[in-house]
């Protein structure tokens, strides 16, 4: 059971509001981390657009996807962190 | 560096220092970054998280990280934000629990950050009642963040073995401003990582 409760679409204040139309646009869905990360929304949209920059590919991105993917998945298991 | 990657001198971090320069090589994720970096360890002008909190937690994860990086910085900057010789003593060397000076709030947030830095917080029910009880779910959240902050920039500076000295991430004394944070990154999910 979450620490937390996560914040819902109809508890969406306008400023989490934008945020979840953000990781929307980002990562096409809303996690439960981003609306964890809702209870303080100014941090939040920094945060989503930093993992997204950092873990997701882009036209930029100089890595290959299959060695990110590698990458997280070693290091969630190290943590033992099966989000 | 490109022109996203590059902050403004005094006001985010700086891009002379270490740490900004080489991950100024990754404009894409810098750019996020680095405001994340400043909102956590300055704070916003919503921030309830105290200036001395924040540093104290900053310093007891560079000492459990051993990056010599950031505890430089750190030991530079405990002084202007309040935090005694004895103090950073005992926070580097572990006997921070037995401190009288440190405030409730601050001894749960060590707590805390002694729980993620073992990766244990999740198993310790005890020190999460203890932060419902002094911290609101934001500054929950900021902490938990602030924290998890601390342990990338450790091992990041540690993995890529910067040279210790100017960090470019010093503790302004001013909160980080709306207006600062769009100059910096440009409009919020328009330009940005995609």
């Amino acid at each position: 059971m979450a620490r937390l409760p996560i914040v819902r679409d109809d508890e969406a204040t306008p400023e989490v509001r934008a945020v979840y139309d953000g990781a929307t646009g980002l990562l096409a869905f809303v996690s439960n981390l981003t609306r964890t990360f809702a209870h303080a929304p100014e941090l939040a949209k920094w945060v989503v657009p930093m993992i997204a920059a950092i873990q997701r590919g882009g036209p930029d991105s100089m890595l290959d996807p299959r060695i990110k993917e590698l990458a997280i998945i070693r290091t969630s298991t190290i943590n033992d962190c099966f989000f | 560096m490109s022109p996203a990657a590059r902050p403004r001198r005094g006001v985010l971090p700086d891009s002379s220092a270490p740490f900004v320069e080489t991950l100024g090589a990754v404009p894409r994720a810098a750019r996020w970054l680095l405001p994340v970096a400043a909102i956590l360890r300055r704070g916003t002008a919503s921030s309830t998280l105290e200036r001395r909190l924040r540093a104290l937690v900053t310093l007891r994860m560079a000492a459990l990280d051993g990056a010599g990086y950031w505890l430089t910085e750190q030991l530079t900057i405990a002084p202007d934000v309040g935090i005694l010789a004895a103090e950073v003593d005992a926070v580097v060397g572990g006997s921070w629990p037995e401190l009288d000076s440190l405030s409730e709030r601050e001894r749960v947030a060590l707590r805390w950050t002694d729980g993620m830095a073992v990766n244990e917080a999740k198993r310790d029910k005890a020190a999460f009642a203890d932060l419902e009880e002094l911290f609101d779910s934001a500054e929950i959240i900021e902490l938990t963040s602030l924290v998890g902050l601390c342990a990338f920039l450790d091992r990041f500076a540690n993995a890529m073995q910067l040279p210790s000295g100017h960090t470019g991430l010093s503790d302004d004394p001013q909160v980080v401003s709306r207006d600062e944070l769009a100059d910096w990154a440009g409009t919020m999910f328009e330009q940005g990582a995609r």
